[in-house]
This record gives structure tokens, sequence and C-alpha cells, in this order.
């Protein structure tokens, strides 16, 4: 439930950041930390989807677990000073939804 | 038969200082005096969140500069007059538009080349209006200058040429172009209408060549176009030896005293005066000109032997303020350095003391720096130079220790602290400080309000002998000079320079924020009433905390409401501040930077807010197009 939480608001990410940094006047149009978070967002929901429908080992679903939350994290940071509040509000859902999902795979003992 | 139109003309038109309580937008400055002032008491703070958008418009007129044309820097006030709205756009074409809905009525197109003649980009800052009083054909006129220096006079109803004015509508301003012609004149700046007499300064290349055109100011019959005289700022016996102190910006004036307030620039080249080491009195001034004569009747010299680039950047604002229990005729200089002079517009003496202070000597080849310079010691500058911003230290940290370094190579021991081989900071900066958007003032308090850039530049003298590697080495064959910073040549003194804002590689600024403020004096008693960051700043997209601020161009329109309008901001928002704080009341993003004054105004009955949206590169580069109007809402 929290990947899947995480897949749905990185994907919202995604087109909350394509229209920032395609449409005009959203105040950050064409530049670079714009297409920044729109990588980030795409980068996360790819990373969601990978936990989701992949059978990985602990170590390396731990280590995408990892990546995906670092790059959740400076996604939501761009987001913030990009003052994109619409895409910071789904990042920061995608990246709790990330964070639940790891506290709880700590709950479990490995197989 | 001229006589009565004529008579008329001078009437309505002499009349524009005085009729600040009237919401219209005629002049690039609102009116005559230059206070920018709207008497539309209808935007209050706490009616200014209704402000909505009405319409807007694209012009087509923009380049980024990536293809076959120069990149655009749309700086134009709109000018509300004959129930039109008319703007020129950076392709020197004027559109007159319904500012109800911006329909175009007419364009018109001068068929300008689209070179850039004299400056890195294709600019322009807007039209002037003038009519007669009479009815018929051309009685009103819209006038727009090109980048070869052609003025354009077309009829304000139907676009069509005055054919009476120069040839067939055209005047060739650049047939003036006599003297130590180097680069052609340039007509960015709208030219300035009293009565029937049109005042025209031109632009230049004053960082290309030690010897250039000399600066003067052009007065021309509003029908015909014909010389009515011409009054040049270099001393006859400098004309060999140096050039420019032109007038690049807008110009106020007082029809009652019969005289046009005009800020001269600084004389060539900007950034060494070994060639011109004997006085030039009207160099980087305030002069004001007898509009039947063309005399100088006074003048103020603000930069002695200026080799900073501190040209005089603005229209002065004619208000009349308080003294000893009169009220007394004023002008107001706001300056690059951040200095506020306040004047007696009659005789040119200032309302409050000005020291002359002792400043660095310079130690370039052949330089003679002034011993002195003239500091206001009331009110206080709009830019804090007694010391330096600090090293920032986020960005000192990222540059692992660069910007500390550079704080201790390079010269800096107060305001005109001279350039140096060794590299001297700028600060303020060679765009000020203040520059061209100048202030706001209202006349019933005399409360001035303005906003202000914090940027600091490096400027480096490049022994001649050395330049032209040097260039190549950093540009690898590329352009030479950017808008406001790169390599100049300054052909015929014994250096060229660098100019460059004092940032890490990775383009942090290393001085610590802000990076622009927002501030209001009373100039009755010269107190500042408050001093606040303004706008926010922006690189890659990501932006500067509030606190920051950021660095500005264009300037303030102020209501009678006690609302501020205003663009200038790096990020792409206008915005409505609050006039008794200074603080953000209301803002809406737009397409670039919007570096312009808005024109405010009331067209049948509606309150309406137009803004030039267009770019500058000195901010960030980002040009756009747009016309956009605002009006409050239901």
């Amino acid at each position: 439930m929290f990947l899947a939480t995480s897949i749905i608001a990185a994907i919202l990410g995604v087109a909350l950041a394509g229209r920032a940094a395609l449409l005009p006047e959203t105040g950050v149009s064409g530049t670079p930390g714009a297409y920044l978070v729109l990588v980030g967002s795409a980068a996360v929901a790819f990373a969601a989807g990978l936990l989701i429908s992949r059978r990985l080992s602990s170590l390396g679903r731990r280590i995408i677990l990892a990546l995906a939350i670092l790059i959740g994290v400076l996604t939501v940071l761009a987001a913030f000073f990009l003052m994109q509040n619409a895409l910071l509000a789904a990042m920061t859902v995608a990246l709790v939804a990330l964070v639940g999902d790891g506290m709880n795979l700590n709950r479990k003992p490995a197989k | 038969m001229k006589s009565a139109p004529c008579l008329a003309s001078i009437l309505v038109l002499a009349a524009l200082p005085a009729l600040a309580d009237q919401p219209v937008w005629g002049t690039f400055n609102g009116d005559l005096s230059a206070t920018k002032f709207a008497d539309v008491p209808a935007l209050t703070p706490e009616s200014i969140a209704g402000l909505e958008r009405a319409w807007e418009v694209r012009t087509g007129d923009v380049a980024d500069g990536s293809g076959d044309l120069p990149a655009t820097v749309w700086s134009a006030t709109p000018i509300y007059a004959n129930e039109t709205l008319y703007l020129g756009t950076p392709f020197y074409r004027i559109l007159a538009l319904d500012p109800a809905t911006g329909a175009q009525r007419w364009a018109y197109d001068t068929g300008s080349t689209l070179e850039a003649l004299t400056q890195p980009a294709l600019k322009n800052r807007g039209v002037a209006y003038w009519e007669s009083g009479a009815e018929g054909s051309c009685e009103k006129r819209v006038l727009i200058g090109t980048m070869d220096a052609k003025l354009h006079a077309v009829d304000a109803d139907t676009g069509l040429p005055c054919t009476e004015f120069g040839v067939g509508g055209v005047l060739d301003v650049n047939q003036w172009n006599e003297t130590n012609a180097v680069f052609p004149f340039s007509l960015l700046q709208p030219p300035t209408v009293v009565g029937d007499t049109i005042l025209i300064g031109w632009a230049g290349k004053d960082w290309a060549y030690t010897v250039e055109p000399p600066g003067n100011l052009i007065a021309v019959d509003a029908r015909t176009g014909a010389l009515l005289w011409d009054t040049g700022f270099i001393p006859t016996e400098m004309i060999p030896v140096t050039g420019t102190a032109n007038i690049w910006s807008s110009m106020s004036a007082d029809p009652a005293l019969g005289l046009v307030y005009v800020p001269v620039s600084s004389p060539s080249p900007n950034y060494w005066g070994g060639n011109r080491t004997d006085p030039i009195p009207l160099a980087t001034s305030i002069a004001a000109i007898d509009i039947a004569t063309g005399e100088v009747v006074w003048h103020f010299q603000h930069v002695h032997h200026d080799i900073w680039d501190y040209d005089t950047p603005s229209a002065p604002s004619l208000v009349d303020l308080q003294r000893d229990g009169q009220m007394v005729p004023a002008l107001v200089q706001t300056t690059k350095q951040g200095f506020i002079f306040v004047l007696d517009r009659r005789t040119g003496t200032p309302l409050f003391p000005i020291e002359e202070r002792p400043v660095p000597e310079s130690d370039a080849d052949g330089e003679q720096t002034s011993p002195t310079q003239p500091f206001p010691t009331v009110p206080e500058p709009t830019v804090d130079h007694a010391e330096m911003p600090g090293v920032w230290a986020p960005a000192d940290a990222l540059s692992f220790g660069q910007c500390s370094k550079d704080r201790e190579t390079y010269r800096y021991e107060g305001l005109y602290t001279p350039p140096s081989v060794e590299g001297t900071f700028l600060f303020p900066a060679t765009a000020g400080g203040n520059n061209w958007g100048g202030a706001a003032i209202d006349p019933r308090t005399g409360i001035l309000y303005v906003n202000t850039s914090q940027v600091v530049q490096v400027i480096r003298l490049i022994p001649r002998e050395d330049y032209e590697a040097e260039v190549e080495a950093a540009t690898g064959g590329g352009p030479e000079s950017g808008n406001e910073a790169g390599f100049y040549a300054q052909e015929g003194s014994p250096y060229g320079i660098e100019l460059f804002e004092w940032r890490t590689d990775l383009g942090l600024p290393c001085w610590e924020p802000p990076y622009g403020t927002f501030s209001a004096y009373d100039l009755n008693s010269g107190e500042r009433l408050y001093e606040t960051p303004f706008g926010l700043a922006q690189q890659w997209g990501f932006y500067g905390l509030r606190a920051w601020g950021s660095p500005t161009l264009g300037g303030p329109v102020l209501t009678s409401g006690g609302v501020v309008l205003i663009g200038a901001s790096m990020d792409n928002r206008v915005r409505a501040l609050d006039a008794a704080t200074g603080q953000e009341l209301w803002s809406d993003l737009v397409a670039a930077p919007a570096v312009s004054i808005p024109a405010v105004f009331t067209h049948q009955g509606v309150d309406y807010v137009v803004w030039a949206v267009g770019g500058n590169s000195i901010l960030k580069a980002e040009v756009a197009d747009q016309i956009v109007a605002y009006r409050l809402g239901n």
C-alpha cells in the first residue's frame, strides 16, 4: 500500500514537474531546476515501481529504497526552492510513503 | 495660421506636470514631472488583492539571441493617451491597442535595421506622444526612435506617417552625428515632448572608444522636425580627446519655469580618464536647460571625473517640498551610486548639505582621479557603501574559499575606489544602485519610493598590450561584450577592461544578501522611513529566500490609494506593495522579468495597470513579448 501510494504520488509529481518545466508562466519554465525535479519525480516513480513489481534481494531492495528516499528528499527540497507547491505536496506524499515502506521493511525479519 | 493650435498645445502639455490628479499616462514616467504618481484612489492596500488580469497580448517582436537576430531587451512604458494605449517594440514597431481589450487598432513598422549597432541587444523603451490641440490628421502624433537613429512620427489615430515631419515622416537624427562619429546614434529611449518641442537624446557605445561623439541635447520642432537648437555637454577644447556625456535616459521638465532637466552620462571612455583630466563640468551631471533657447541655466555635477560609468541614469523627479515653512520647487535625483540628491530646481542649490569628501587615488597610467567627490549627508544613500557587503559564507564554502581569496585580491576602499590592473570591486555595480527606473514620489506628502540593487562587480584594467590575447583566451573569438559585463576595448586608451559580477564558478554570488531592497524616504526631513528586501532572486529556476531580495531593473509607480506597483525583480513577477510598509500585497506570474515601468490610468471609468514584459539579460537570460493588463475585479 505504501509503495502504491508512492507510485501514484510520484507519477502525479512527474505530471506537475512536466507542467512546470514545459508550460509558460510557471515561474520556472525551461529552467534546469524544473527539469531536475522532472527527472527526480520520474526516478522516484520508477524506483517505487521496481520495488513493487520485482522480486529483489533484501540488500537490493534496501539499496533501491535508500536511493529512492534520497532522490525523493532532494526532489522535495528542489520543489520547495522552485516554489512549486503542488509538486512539493505530491512528492512529500511519495517520500513519506517510501519512508513508511522502509519502516515496514525494517519490522519484517529478512527471509 | 499655426499659432492657435501651437498655443493650445503649449497649454495642454505645459499643464502636464500639474496634472497629477488626472488618471492618464502620457509620457514614459507618467507625466513631465517624472513622479510616477497615478491619481487612482481605488487601488488601495485593501482592494489590490482583487487585481485581475484583464487581457494580454503577445507582440511577436522577441528574440533570445540564438538565431540570426540579437537578443531583445524590452523596457517600454505603455503610453495611455487619445483613449488608446501606445507601445514601441524592440523590433521598432508601434502598436496602438484598445486599453479595455488589448485589441490592435493599428500597427506601424519603422522598417528599422535589426542589427545591434551600438548596443549588445535590440532595445526599446517605448514611444512618445504629442498633440497640438487642434483637430485633423497628424494633430496627434506618436513618435518612435530606432536603433539607427531614425525618429518616426505617425498619426495617433491611423498610424500613417506624418509627412510634414522630417522627410516623409522620418527624421534622421544621425545627420547631426558629425563629430568623432565612430559609431551611429541609437534612439532607444523615447524623446521628451514639451509643448511643440521634441527633445532628443541618444545612446552610443561609451565603453568602446576613447574619442567618441560628444553628447548633446537636440531640440526639434514637433510639426516639422526642424532643428531648433543643439546643446553640447563636452567643452569645445575637449572634443578632440574625449566624447559622450550623452543623454540616454528619460528627462523631466517644468514648463512653468521653461526648463527641461536632463540626466547627463559620463565621458568616454568609461573606466579610464587620463585623456580628459581637464574639467568637464556637465559630464555625469543633472543639467537644467532652457527649453526655448537650449541655454544651460544651471548644472550639478554629482561625480567629478567619472571613471566608474556612474551615468546619471534617470529623469529627475520634480516635486514641491516643505522648507522652513515654505514650499520649495525641488528636483530629486536618484543615482547609480545610491545617492538621493535633492536640489532647488530653479537654481540647482542643494536642499540638504552635500560634503566634498576625499576619495582613493588611482595608480593607473596617466590617470588623475578627483581628490574629492560630493556626498549628500541627508538622505541616507539607498546603498550602504561605507562598507562593501561581506563574503557570503555558503558561496565561500562551496567555492573552497574562492570568495575570501577574491576579497583579499581585489581593491575596495569605499565608494569611488578607482579601477585598477589588479582588479577593483565596483560597488554599487555599473547598473547601480538605482538605474533608469528612478523613483516614485507622492506629491502630496513628499515621500519617495525607490527600488535598489545591491550587486558587486569587479572591474579590471587590462594593459593594451595584453588585451587582445586576454580576450581571445577568454572568449575563444566570441563576442567581447555583453549587457553591462564582458570585455570592452576602450580603444585609444592604455587599457581595455574586463567587468564581471563577483560570483563563484557555480554562479553563486560571493557577497552577502540582500541583493535588492525597496525603500521609502520623507524628502521633507530626509529621513528614511523603511528599507525592506524586495523581489526574489533566481538561479537555474531556484528562488532565493525572501530576505535576500533581488537585483532590480525597472521602476515603481505609486497610486493615490497608497499602493506601489512594480515589476523590476529577477523573478517573473509583477507586484503590488503597501506604500506604508513596503510589504508585498499581491503578485502575478508573467512571462519574463518585467523590466519596465507600468502605466497606471483610468479608461472609460475603469482603472488599469499595464506592463510590458520583455526581460533583460542584466537580470537573467529570459526574454518575452508580453503586454499584460490588470484591472480590479468585481
